[in-house]
């Protein structure tokens, strides 16, 4: 399998090795023979994709190289593309396409990348697994038996798979780095507001992240680097400058101070995984780096608390597929008809049950026929009953429960509180040190179907991820390797940094990505 | 029936719509009377991935609204998401506030129509001096911003129902009052006071037709002298004014008759229909609601410190109260003028532009007198055509210059009066001629040169011998006649003050050679 990187197509490209267009056919190539089993895309856009690869050749030709020419990216298709499809991995929405780009689209657009296809994802990103997906699972490339990851299953496979350089994912609770980490793929999520959100499909708002998916640091960096900033169409994106992450990465790890939260290596965590960590963490100690051990002492409260928000805030946001404006309708003469049909049947039982002197039932008969919906809300509930799925409409009763009158104090409020809480752990342990590092999932991808019947065991697999979201914090997962198990098995490592301090993450990712193939070109030779 | 044993208990919610160029979360346009769904942009339609921007007018508007009204103005205040499912409401969710308002705590003061029944009524120690105690305070419990939703239109003739996404977004503030108000009439008083400050604050145009502004009116009624409410009941489709008045007599005197039937009030939501001219409880199931209010994570707060507040209190206009108060105190109108020119924010600013442009020919002389003369004018002229032509004072083709010209005819006795009200309307077909120039072609200049006065004046005293001895014998009502000779014979306008003036002096003389 080759990982092919921005870095080296851009080389290419300046040498004249190669083109836009012949980079392009090499992926539709590619995708064409891997995703039928891998079922990473759920668009691809070949002419387009080749279409806009030849301008972008023609404009090099007469001088006018964009940056990113010869970039060319999978987007996560829960982020909106003008004129494509923009399912979110929906029945909802499956026949639904953007009239937008999402400015982290229009700034990739103007920088010269080319799209090519939406990938994959959980519904709604809501999944660790990409189980979810009305279009089916996708598989991990590694191991095709096992799950890639999710929700941004599609676009770590198609990165993994060689099937584009880079992609977009969405992090919600760890939805870029869990499915990166399954698959080998560096994914990072930005702090909070570094990244506009115009144009992502919202989940849960208040911790939804764009965050790049890439075969390398540096490309992940340059990804970053063209579509943060602040945005006027995002009210929550921030005003802070957007230093050249690239230009940071070789400044090594001398003199760091190296976290270890004590919280994420306990018990579940798999012993290879805390093994290959701590091992890393020790080369990096050997670089120049300080390790010490800290306390985030409300991370076991993270998965509650982020269920609670992140439901609730979903409830809200999905209220809008309810089968008038676009997306996913169900029939309305099926629906008027039903209600004709048990309209009828009710009054059958009624003069029954009058008949019979049964007055109890004939009271509830009369109850249940006064409060049948009307054809508005028959309509609403059968659009919505049809066209989302189990695990998001899980989510919507979960988190319309935590916002109802009565439980709003005890569930959404204290869940308020505690992410402050959380936060504070998080600004604490930065008095302390400048970087977190942690396992990025306790477990390596596990198999298809494994966890689809126990939605709490699948909730537990963002253990280690859910708190950056919480915190609002940056996020890296690096791959360092395989898991001795069978099958072998990517494992990813995530580093942990302040508020907009991503410039970090890259620089120890970048270290961590060079000791990872110095170990894998030490262990070639022996295989031989 | 003894109606006057019960007191009715009114509070009303307003809804107001703000003037601005876009909507409060996206650009989309505002303008009213577009084609239905012309003015909707992704945003506007809720569509998968967007996100709302406060519009900053709509909140220095919320503000302005918020410091004219003597409210209290929050430092911080947030917006929530209300939910409930309607085809009109695309996100499935209003953008609206909910525990923090943006503005809370305010009053208006509108006429009391009884003595105060209480003290907590009585007007606070700064009321109006010009009109004693007989000013009322309505309490504001809240004013806060929120985005309207889309209009849904049900044809009878037609099985399906269409929507009008362009009003999606329009900014509103909701105003919510203290159950403060006693009577129909306070509350069609109210209304009209708050329109009138949304007018003079240029922050709505308060048209209830159009409904940029709208009105559901919570009512309930109690035996006289009690504290504790009745149950209440809300009414909804009060399109104008008119409807708020008449349907809160009507529902006032059902709930009265109800309970002297011994009949409880049931709280419920009902329908005016203006036709039948009765209330009818509405027809949708009244669901308890559970809006599920949350802060809404896309917005970040809205801040106000004090120098923002400062700002918004620089930019406030005299509101109705304190200009109507200057004109009686400095500028020495009756209070009945002032009242009527200080109505609208327009009219007001008319007469100060006019009464200016009088003040640069006369340079001095009785103020008092000029301001009367110009208040005269626009109350008569002005103020007719208006209403006749329902128009706007801006777009009347008499500029304040002109008006001034015509009132310093007037107060040079250079036209008589009822040709002043000739130039005036002269001046209205052939605005571009000054007022000079109008009483010059059509001839409406009265003549103020003694000579020729007096000598007509001396010729039909010489002429009617017989008639000057009668009035000198003592019938004075002769003195008539005489100006009526000395008109018709004159060629041109003389005027009347002088004529009558030189008769008396003619007819003395020859009292006094008798």
């Amino acid at each position: 399998m080759t990982h092919p990187t921005f870095a080296e197509a851009h080389r290419a490209i300046e040498e004249e090795e190669t083109s836009c267009e012949a980079l392009v056919s090499s992926f539709l190539e590619t995708i064409d023979e891997k995703n039928d089993a891998l079922n990473a895309f759920t668009a691809v856009d070949d002419e387009g994709a080749l279409n806009h690869a030849r301008y972008l050749d023609s404009q090099r030709e007469r001088g006018n190289a964009r940056p990113l020419s010869g970039l060319v990216l999978a987007v996560k298709d829960n982020i909106c593309i003008r004129s494509f499809p923009v399912t979110c991995g929906s029945k909802m929405l499956e026949e639904f396409s953007s009239l937008y780009d999402a400015t982290a689209i229009q700034r990739l657009r103007e920088a010269g990348a080319v799209f090519i296809g939406k990938t994959n994802c959980d519904e709604f990103a809501m999944g660790s697994s990409n189980e979810t997906s009305h279009f089916g699972p996708v598989k991990n490339p590694v191991a095709p038996d096992h799950v890639p990851g999710g929700s941004s299953g599609g676009s770590a496979a198609a990165v993994r798979a060689g099937m584009c350089h880079a992609a977009l994912g969405s992090d919600t609770g760890g939805s870029v780095r869990q499915p990166a980490a399954f698959c080998g793929t560096v994914g990072l999520k930005p702090t909070y507001g570094r990244v506009s959100r115009y144009g992502l499909v919202a989940f849960a708002s208040s911790l939804d992240c764009i965050g790049p998916m890439a075969n390398s640091v540096e490309d992940a960096a340059l990804l970053l680097e063209t579509i943060a900033g602040a945005d006027p169409n995002d009210a929550t994106s921030a005003d802070v400058d957007v230093p050249a992450y690239r230009e940071a990465l070789d400044g090594g790890v001398d003199g760091l101070r190296v976290g270890l939260p004590k919280e994420y290596f306990t018990e579940g965590l798999d012993p290879d995984i805390e093994r290959m960590v701590r091992a890393q963490v020790e080369t990096l100690s050997d670089a120049g780096a300080t390790v010490k051990e800290v306390s985030l002492p409300h991370t076991e409260y993270g998965i509650a608390t982020y269920y609670v928000l992140a439901t609730a805030e979903a409830s809200s946001n999905l209220a809008r597929y309810d089968g008038i404006r676009y997306g996913f309708r169900a029939d309305l003469q099926e629906t008027k008809d039903d209600i004709r049909e048990r309209r009828a049947e009710l009054k059958k039982e009624l003069s029954a049950a009058r008949s019979n002197g049964n007055d109890e039932r004939a009271a509830d008969l009369r109850t249940e026929l006064d409060e049948q919906q009307s054809v508005l809300d028959a309509l609403y509930t059968r659009t919505r009953t049809q066209g989302f799925g189990d695990e998001v409409k899980r989510r919507i009763m979960l988190g319309t429960y935590a916002l109802s009158a009565g439980y709003y104090d005890d569930y959404y409020e204290k869940a308020q509180r505690v992410r402050t809480l959380i936060r504070n752990d998080f600004d604490r342990a930065f008095e302390e040190v400048d970087v977190l590092v942690t396992p990025t999932t306790p477990t390596p991808a596990f198999c298809l179907g494994e966890k689809t019947d126990d939605p709490l065991e699948m909730y537990l697999n963002d253990v280690y991820t859910v708190t950056a979201n919480l915190a609002g914090v940056p996020g890296l997962t690096v791959p360092i390797g395989t898991h001795p198990g069978d099958p072998p098995l990517p494992v990813g490592m995530q580093l942990l940094g302040r508020h907009f301090d991503e410039s970090l993450l890259f620089r120890v990712g970048q270290v961590v990505e060079d000791q990872v193939a110095d170990d894998e070109r030490r262990a070639e030779p022996d295989r031989r | 029936m003894p109606y006057d044993a019960y007191e009715p208990v009114i509070g009303l919610e307003v809804h107001v719509q703000l003037d601005t160029e876009s909507k409060i979360f996206s650009p989309d346009s505002t303008a009213f009377g577009a084609d239905p769904n012309a003015q909707v942009d992704p945003v506007s339609l809720g569509h998968p991935g967007t996100l709302p921007v406060l519009n900053g007018r709509a909140v220095h508007h919320a503000l302005r609204l918020g410091v004219a009204t003597h409210a209290k103005i929050s430092r911080r205040s947030v917006f929530a998401r209300k939910h409930y499912f309607y085809p009109d409401l695309p996100k499935g969710y209003q953008i609206s506030q909910y525990d923090t308002p943006i503005c809370y705590d305010g009053y208006v003061e509108i006429e009391r129509e009884d003595a105060p029944s209480s003290p907590d009524e009585e007007a606070g120690d700064d009321a109006d001096p010009t009109r004693g105690a007989s000013l009322k305070r309505v309490g504001l419990t809240r004013i806060h911003l929120e985005e309207d939703a889309g209009k849904s239109i049900h044809p009878e003739a037609d099985a399906a129902s269409l929507i009008d996404y362009n009003r999606c977004g329009v900014p509103l503030v909701e105003i919510v009052t203290e159950p403060d108000l006693r009577s129909p009439h306070e509350a069609y008083q109210f209304l009209e006071k708050l329109r009138q400050i949304v007018r003079y604050l240029q922050v709505s145009d308060g048209n209830m037709e159009e409904g940029s502004l709208r009105c559901d009116a919570n009512v309930s009624v109690r035996p006289r002298g009690h504290s504790d409410f009745g149950t209440r009941t809300e009414l909804k489709n009060l399109n104008s004014m008119r409807h708020v008045e008449d349907a809160l007599a009507y529902e006032i005197t059902r709930q009265i008759a109800a309970r002297e039937r011994g009949a409880s009030v049931s709280q419920q939501t009902l329908l005016w229909d203006p036709d039948a001219g009765v209330t009818r409880p509405m027809r949708t199931k009244e669901e308890a609601h559970d809006y599920r209010y949350f802060p809404d994570p896309d917005l970040v707060p809205i801040t106000v410190d004090e120098d923002r507040l400062d700002a918004v209190r620089a930019s406030l206009p005299e509101m109705p109260d304190a200009r109507r108060r200057r004109f009686i105190e400095d500028v020495g109108l009756p209070p009945y003028d002032a009242g009527v020119l200080t109505e609208e924010r327009e009219v007001a600013d008319y007469f100060e532009e006019t009464l200016q442009q009088v003040f640069k020919r006369t340079k001095g002389g009785d103020t008092q007198a000029q301001a009367k003369a110009v208040s005269n004018h626009i109350m008569t002229d002005v103020l007719r055509v208006l209403n006749e032509d329902d128009r706007s004072v801006d777009d009347l083709p008499v500029t304040p210059e002109r008006l001034a010209q015509l009132v310093y005819l007037r107060l040079q006795d250079r036209v008589s009066s009822s040709a002043g009200q000739e130039v005036f309307e002269r001046m209205m077909e052939e605005p571009e001629k000054s007022a000079g120039k109008i009483a010059d072609e059509y001839d409406l200049i009265q003549v103020s040169d003694r000579d020729a006065i007096e000598s007509v004046v001396a010729s039909v005293v010489d002429e009617n011998e017989e008639k000057v001895r009668t009035y000198l014998d003592g019938k004075e009502g002769l003195l008539g006649f005489f100006i009526g000779q000395v008109m018709q014979r004159f060629d041109g306008s003389p005027n009347p003050k002088l004529v009558r003036e030189l008769l008396n002096e003619h007819l003395e003389r020859r009292r006094a050679e008798a």
